[in-house]
């Protein structure tokens, strides 16, 4: 007890100590800080915009009292907790209702007879206002709850019975789901609900006089939706697309099951290891003329023991075959070194210095920086976009590969082995060079394996603020054909004319290869996942 | 012709009649109650007599007023009100005295520093461990800030530009107390420069208040895409087998862009902010980007030399500023 105080009180001192410093400073409103509460989605991209009568996240500084105050239920109040939240357009001015007040953090309901289009918003707190901050009203722009309040990964979706939608509670085909969300608005007569993909029928739409500013919406799953554990959710309204949430879906009523092994080990509890092998195939357009091609072979693993409280890793919440999901956020400094740790959750194993791999052409090692770095990565063979100390010829062939784990005192050493196919050909990269996000965009390919998984990433980030959309879909090898849908591409931003920054305008396709392995042994691993990737990406323009 | 014994006798009178023959406090206000262990005094007096800087009856810091009869200086003081007197050490008079209460709550900083050596305009270079710009380019500093002098209560401000992420309690840009800046906060190392050719101290105001200015309107930080995405895009476009550009017009294009951005006063990084208040606020004249000796490890120390060199022009770094040879670091070599 004494050294949790320790550690605390230099922190509670350093609150305490700027509080005070804070006295006369004003609240302020982060840039970009105004969003939907349930989708989270940045301002800039199309589903991100802000509709009458919904509930908003307002980050910032100094706009609240310290600790947290939230409204008594059903009441609309002006002001709660000495912070008040305005909204003005020309010489108009409109309360909002804040239902929850922190010094960095508001949540408020739009009013549903604010005006349209643009307007300011302006936080009033102890007599003190914020700057102006810019906001754009619209009739209607939906945000699907999360359960994890991310705006993504499983949704506030309750099945037939009333009973929350989970991996061992999945919904059924044609049953009727209810789904929170905000922002249904006054616009909702033209709402879509897609459940993987497939179109559900709405039954009814109503706000939630319990929880002001909350609705929800309860359709029926089509007879036709992909069984799996986070079959994706979308609603469009008059405006854009919402977020992607995910609902578990089994025609029998068994627990759910995933379309690869990797999603299936990596977000459940346990000790779990997923040791990859990836061939990057990347070209890069740069201006009209020039292009740069980057043939990469990549070792990647991870090891860690996660907890059931721990959130899910969002890159293994594979939609079903057939269907996309979309991420949307901003993009900081920390993601571009470290892209793959910003979602790791879970306690790190230390598995050793050096995980030796040895195949066809010798041997290479994954390292990790250091024992704090909880994942372990190497460039085995290529180039990168990245600059390299050395160039080393390219490593992955087609073959049988070892590997060998030297383990440490809290995971024993093992050895594995698996297999490299070839690249993955896809088939139509040299042609398409532009996505159409309103029309769909047709991939083409020829896999390894006609029982592998291909997951195709369209992905873009521009503009100010570093917004930025992902989509994943997942589709089954056999196919060689898919379109991406424009469901999963109406939030991905633009290609802007003469857009000459950080080439993050991407499409990849990747065959995602699992070599069957025996059940580790026991209480060293729950489950271990080896995959050979091939990958194959562009820059394209989007539309 | 004029006399010698006249021209000095005129010399002395303007030199008499434009400095103060009082000493006064001018900062903070008397009661002030600065947001920090730290004060900042600024007064005037005599040029070049010795002023004696008293907390109670004990000394503390002698200064000697610059040549317009500015003096400043930065104090530490323990919590609780204390009686600051400023005097000539000569004879100990004439006399001027505030109160101020130090606050009873500091937070410590990650490392001290030798913080009551501050002067109005110096730059403050740091190192913060996990930055990313150790994994960028190995830079023995992280971290580049601007102090502004006091504001009226005596805290010692200092204009700084931050990411998102390493924002303590307010926008990336901002003049903060000197204990909510990421150079308290995150520096293991801290380190205090200034320009071997010192200014007076109207001009190093002006500089601050170029920084403060631009910290406090509308300015943004460096965003990811488009202005670091800059930087790496230069990278792509530089054939490594050849070690020339891939597409001649391109790379020009992309350096273009950078050198606007290095000038643009709306978008600013930790470093640009500082070299820019420098630039600006003294017409171009000091220009602390030339000679760019920055050295290169991490990612960049693999990038090619005569790729290295063409960016270094449009590149102002924390380390530029240590290695430019036209400043020195205040607090040993």
């Amino acid at each position: 007890m004494r050294k949790i105080i320790c550690a605390l009180l230099p922190g509670a001192t350093a609150v305490l100590f700027l509080a005070a410093a804070d006295g006369p400073a004003p609240p302020t409103v982060a840039l970009w800080g105004i969003t939907n509460l349930a989708s989270r989605m940045p301002p800039q991209l199309t589903g991100g915009r802000v509709a009458r009568g919904s509930l908003v996240r307002i980050t910032g500084w100094r706009l609240g009292p310290p600790g947290t105050a939230a409204a008594s239920k059903k009441l609309a109040l002006r002001s709660l907790a000495g912070s008040s939240v305005e909204i003005r357009q020309g010489a108009h001015a409109f309360a909002a209702w804040p239902v929850m007040v922190s010094q960095e953090e508001i949540h408020a309901v739009i009013p549903p007879d604010a005006p349209l289009g643009n307007c300011d918003l302006v936080i009033i707190h102890d007599g003190q206002e914020s700057r102006p901050s810019p906001l754009r009203i619209v009739e209607s722009e939906f945000g699907a709850f999360s359960e994890n309040g991310h705006g993504w990964g499983p949704g506030a979706i309750r099945n037939r019975d009333g009973l929350q939608n989970t991996l061992s509670h999945p919904a059924h085909p044609g049953e009727t789901v209810r789904l929170l969300g905000t922002g249904l608005g006054t616009g909702a007569a033209s709402l879509e609900v897609f459940a993987g993909g497939k179109p559900g029928a709405v039954l009814a739409f109503r706000p939630l006089a319990a929880n002001p500013g909350t609705d929800e919406i309860e359709f029926e799953l089509p007879e036709d939706v992909p069984e799996g554990c986070y079959v994706p959710v979308q609603v469009r309204t008059g405006g854009g697309i919402s977020n992607s949430v995910t609902l578990s879906v089994s025609r029998q009523g068994e627990p759910c099951s995933n379309s690869s092994p990797a999603a299936a080990h990596e977000n459940l509890p346990g000790r779990s290891a997923n040791i990859s092998l990836i061939h990057l195939e990347l070209r890069i357009l740069l201006g009209d003329r020039s292009k740069a091609d980057f043939h990469t072979d990549l070792g990647y693993a991870d090891f860690h023991a996660r907890a059931p409280e721990n959130d899910p890793n969002p890159i293994y919440l594979f939609p079903p075959p057939g269907s996309c999901t979309t991420y949307t956020g901003v993009i900081r400094t920390n993601d571009l070194f470290r892209p793959l740790e910003t979602f790791r959750a879970g306690r790190s194993l230390d598995a050793g210095d050096i995980i030796q791999v040895a195949g066809p052409k010798g041997e290479r090692k994954i390292t990790r920086k250091n024992r704090a770095t909880p994942l372990y990565t190497a460039v085995l063979g290529g180039t990168t976009p990245l600059p390299m100390r050395e160039t080393l010829p390219l490593f992955l062939q087609p073959g049988e590969y070892r590997i060998h784990v030297p383990g440490s005192a809290g995971l024993a050493p093992f050895d594995a082995a698996m297999s490299v196919e070839r690249a993955l050909r896809w088939k139509n990269r040299n042609r398409l060079s532009t996505v159409d996000r309103a029309g769909g965009t047709a991939i083409e390919w020829k896999a390894a394996h006609s029982d592998d998984l291909i997951v195709i990433t369209a992905m873009n980030a521009a503009g100010p603020g570093d917004a930025m959309a992902v989509c994943f879909c997942a589709v089954s090898a056999a196919a060689e054909r898919f379109t991406i849908p424009p469901y999963a591409l109406a939030n991905i931003p633009p290609t802007e004319p003469g857009q000459n920054n950080l080439p993050l305008n991407l499409l990849f396709v990747s065959e995602i290869h699992n070599t069957p392995t025996a059940k580790p042994a026991p209480g060293n691993l729950d489950a271990l996942t080896l995959s050979s990737l091939s990958a194959v990406g562009r820059t394209v323009t989007y539309r | 012709m004029i006399h010698p014994s006249a021209a000095i006798t005129v010399a002395l009178f303007a030199w008499t009649a434009s400095t103060p023959a009082r000493i006064r406090i001018e900062t903070p206000r008397d009661g002030a109650r600065p947001a920090s262990a730290y004060i900042g005094i600024q007064g005037t007096g005599p040029a070049g007599s010795a002023v004696e800087l008293l907390d109670a009856s004990k000394p503390v810091r002698t200064v000697r007023p610059e040549a317009d009869g500015h003096f400043e200086c930065v104090l530490h003081l323990s919590p609780g009100r204390h009686r600051i007197k400023a005097r000539l050490a000569a004879n100990g008079s004439p006399f001027t005295s505030i109160e101020v209460t130090m606050p009873a709550n500091s937070p410590a900083p990650i490392r001290g520093a030798p913080y009551e050596l501050l002067q109005t305009a110096d730059i403050l270079l740091s190192h913060t461990p996990g930055s990313e710009q150790e994994e960028l380019d190995a830079a023995r500093y992280t971290h580049a800030a601007l102090y502004l002098g006091p504001d009226a209560e005596g805290t010692p401000m200092v204009a700084e530009a931050v990411t998102m992420e390493r924002t303590a309690a307010g926008n990336p840009l901002g003049a903060l107390p000197l204990e909510r800046t990421l150079i308290w906060r995150g520096g293991a190392a801290v380190d205090i420069y200034r320009l071997r050719d010192p200014l007076p101290f109207a001009q190093r105001d002006r500089i601050a208040e170029w920084a403060r200015r631009r910290v406090t309107e509308d300015s943004a930080f460096w965003s990811v895409t488009e202005d670091f995405g800059a930087l790496f895009r230069a990278w792509l476009l530089w054939d490594q087998q050849r070690d020339q550009p891939r597409d001649k017009a391109e790379f020009n294009r992309t350096l273009e862009k950078m050198a606007a951005l290095k000038v643009s006063p709306d978008r600013l990084n930790c470093s640009t902010l500082v070299w820019q208040a420098y630039w600006q606020a003294t017409k171009r004249h000091i220009d602390l980007s030339i000679p760019n000796r920055v050295t290169f490890g991490g990612l960049s120390g693999r990038m090619s030399t005569r790729f290295l060199n063409r960016l270094r022009p449009y590149l102002v770094l924390p380390d530029t500023f240590a290695l430019t040879g036209k400043l020195y670091k205040v607090n040993g070599a």
